[in-house]
Order: structure tokens, then sequence, then C-alpha cells
């Protein structure tokens, strides 16, 4: 780590000021920015700026379903009627709770609680891994084991459809690249820990939670909208 | 809402007023009550989505009446707006936050109906499209059958004029009310165009193609051009 002139009380670059100024007291602006505030702001735009592109990614497969489902309706309903919405249900609950951590962990980093900030995020990972375990064990797995799978590999003799395999690559294609953005924030959210360890966050310098916190909530709000599209509307 | 800041020219990174914790005003702490208000209205609206969705298959069991598609679809994603709304509003913070963020976000969610509407729009009305259309549009695209709209003969009565393409159909339209023979409009399309005219061509004329792609433009008709009932 750098130091850098950190003005009173303690002397900087002197071994007692590493020893009583958290990092979080010690870290500066980038030398580009005119301050703490402006980098801060600049950080946040930049990060609705890139999620405006994962909506519009994510744009595309809703599109292609309202496509295939006003082409394809019964197929729609067929497959829609073969996942279990507790499953989908459970993996909502599980995100809202994983939002509302991530949350009170950039509450925690602005009111210096180290101990609970490090606490939600384990906690948000926790929920992401619960996340994954139902979507992979409980949902993947044993549908794709009865054959209902995406385009050519489909293998269900008791479908009523035979644009059936239509709504698998849908499902598998937007649930799974879903998941893997959960995955993803999981290893942001994971690095936020680490440097959560090392006191990195705290009341004057908390961007990276609050960054990778906004990632996690645009994949929670999208599993809002893939949860009644794929489970609940037949 | 950040205040102001005046750039201190003797310290223009500000790393000698950071550090002291009271220049960091201006950033929205949520308070815990309004973090635990919120998750607990995404949980009842996450509840009350699957309880309306099972409720109306309930309800279309028990009373035998078939509720249309369209109120299960609105339901569902109406709770999911709202529910998606107070994330972005409250967790996400737009609401606290510079107008900036909220007016980047929302102008990508208006491209993303732009996208969604206008192929809705499409697939939706092809129906009701071909009715209203049906014996003015036939399949190709070239506008073979069209009506030759707003002309009329020596009696007042429409021209039809079907098994014209919409090319020529143009200039039958302009030499009944303009021209009156097909020479007069030859030559003041020459006029028009320069020396450089050439003879009109059907606008489906067969050129010559060629790709990458060894067969794609074989002269074989694909097999459901023969069997099509169109």
């Amino acid at each position: 780590m750098t130091t850098l002139p950190a003005g009173q009380p303690s002397a900087p670059g002197t071994e007692a000021h590493e020893q009583t100024e958290p990092l979080w007291k010690r870290t500066k602006a980038a030398s580009h920015f005119r301050n703490k505030d402006d980098e801060f702001d600049a950080c946040k735009l930049g990060m609705w700026l890139f999620l405006t592109t994962e909506v519009l990614l994510f744009a595309g497969i809703f599109v292609a379903y309202g496509v295939f489902r006003m082409l394809y309706p019964e197929a729609w309903a067929a497959g829609s009627k073969s996942l279990g919405v507790g499953f989908g249900l459970a993996n909502t609950i599980i995100l809202l709770i994983s939002s509302f951590t991530v949350a009170a962990a950039i509450r925690d980093a602005q009111l210096n609680r180290q101990f609970w900030l490090k606490v939600n995020l384990l906690i948000t990972i926790a929920c992401g891994f619960a996340f994954l375990f139902i979507k992979f064990f409980f949902e993947y797995s044993p549908k794709w084991a009865d054959g209902k799978r995406p385009g050519a590999w489909f293998d269900y003799p008791y479908t009523t459809s035979a644009y059936e395999p239509l709504w698998w690559g849908v499902y598998y294609v937007g649930t799974g690249i879903h998941a893997a953005h959960v995955i993803i924030g999981m290893g942001v959210l994971f690095f936020m820990y680490l440097k959560a360890r090392k006191k990195a966050f705290g009341p004057t310098h908390y961007t990276g939670v609050e960054i990778a916190g906004l990632y996690w909530h645009l994949v929670d709000v999208i599993w809002i909208f893939l949860f009644p599209l794929l489970y609940l509307v037949h | 809402m950040a205040a102001h800041k005046v750039t201190d020219l003797n310290d223009p990174h500000g790393n000698h007023s950071a550090g002291h914790g009271d220049d960091h005003h201006g950033h929205t702490i949520l308070p815990m009550w309004l973090l635990l208000v919120t998750i607990s209205a995404l949980m009842f609206l996450t509840v009350a989505t699957v309880a309306v969705a099972q409720g109306e298959v309930w309800f279309m069991e028990i009373t035998g009446y078939v509720l249309p598609h369209w109120v299960n679809v609105v339901v569902a994603l109406s709770i999911a707006t709202v529910k998606a709304i107070i994330v972005l509003a409250i967790f996400m913070q737009l609401y606290f936050d510079k107008p900036l963020n909220t007016a980047v976000f929302t102008s990508c969610i208006l491209c993303v109906a732009l996208f969604l509407g206008f192929s809705m729009l499409d697939l939706g009305t092809r129906d009701f499209m071909h009715t209203r259309n049906d014996g003015h549009i036939t399949t190709g695209g070239n506008g073979y059958g069209l009506e030759l709209r707003g002309a009329v003969d020596a009696d007042g009565n429409p021209v039809t004029l079907s098994g014209l393409n919409v090319v020529q159909a143009a200039r039958q339209r302009a030499i009944l009310s303009v021209y009156g023979t097909e020479e007069a409009l030859d030559k003041a399309t020459a006029k028009k165009k320069g020396k450089d005219y050439d003879a009109l061509s059907p606008p489906d004329r067969h050129v010559a193609r060629t790709g990458l792609t060894p067969g794609l433009f074989d002269d074989a008709a694909p097999a459901s051009d023969t069997s099509s009932d169109h």
C-alpha cells in the first residue's frame, strides 16, 4: 500500500501511523480526481453505465422469450408447467435476503461497523451459494436427466408441443447467464470481504462495497423478472 | 445530494481534508428501519405474486371460467415491476442519488421498451394486419396484386390492375394521371435520370448472386416453396 500524506493527527509514513490509522482512513482519491466525493460519484456513474449494458444483454433474452412465447404459446405453457414454483420462490426469497444483507453491509461500512460489514458480506455470499445449489441440484440436473434440454439435445418423450426445445433453450440460456452473474457477483463480494478484512472500507471510503452492491442488486432485479416469466406465467 | 465543494488550490486532491470523517457529507446512510420495511415489502409482493398466480388457476378450476392469458401476464409483470422499482430506488439508492444515475438507467429502460415493444407489436398484430390487408398483399414482398389506388377510369370506377408489382403500378398511376402514354413517361424519366437511364427492370429481377456458402443461391427452390398453400 502506498503511503500518502495523511495530515493530522498521526505522523504520515511512520510505522506508528500505519498501526493507528485503519486503511480506509489512509485511502486517498486517485490523483486525477479533485476529491473523494468526485471519485465516488464517477465510480458510481461508471457502474450505472455498465449496468445498462447488463440490462440490454438480458433484454435480448426477454425479447426472445416474448417472441417465441407469442409464436408457440403451447410450448411455453408446457415448459412452464414443468418448473417447480417452490424452487423459484425459494430462490427469489434467497436473492431478496441477499440484497438486504448487501445493503446492510454498505450501511455497516458507512457506520464503521467492521464486524457486521464482514458478516453481512459473508451472508450475501452464502445466499449466492444457496441459490446456485437449488438451481443446479434441484432444477438443472433433474430436468437435464429427464431429457428436458435445449435444442438438439432435447430428449423428453412425453412433450405435447413440437416447439418445447425452444422453451428449454430460452430457459437454460436465461437462467444460465443469470447464474453466471451470481457466480461473478459472489467473486466480487468475496474480494470485497478480503479487502474488508484489511479494514479497507469505512465512513470515508466504501466505494468498493457500494459498487459491488449495485452489481448484486441488479442480479436480483433481473431475477425479479425471470421468476414470474418462467415460473408463474402459464 | 453531495454539497458543492470549492476546490482548495493548496490541496486539489483533498489529501489533507480526507481522513477526518467530516468531509463525507452528502452520502446517504439508509436507516435500518427503511431497509427492514423495504425487504418486508419485497417479501410480501413475492408471496403475493405467487398467491395470485395460484389463485388464478384455482379460480379457473372452481368456476370453470377461463381467464384470458393477458390477465396472468399483466398481474405478474406489474408486481415484478413494482418490486424492481423498490430495489432500484431504495436498495440501489437511486431515490437518494444524483439524478444523473437515474437518467442513465431510465434511458436504458426506454431503449429496452422500444426493443420489446416493437417486437411484440409486430407479432401481436400480424393476424389483425393479415385480415385487414387481405387482398392487398401477397407473399414475396414485391407487391404483386396491389390495387392501383387513387386511379380511376373514364367512368370514375377505381382501376384495379392486379398482376402488377409496386413499381409497375407506380408507373401506371403516373401514366394515367399525368403522362397519358408510356412513351411520354419514358421520355420524362430519361430526362430526369440523364443519359445513364437504363430500361426499367422489375424489382424481382433475378441477379446472379454469389457468396461464401456453397449452394446457398442454387436455383432449386426450397421444398416449402412448391408445397406452400399461400
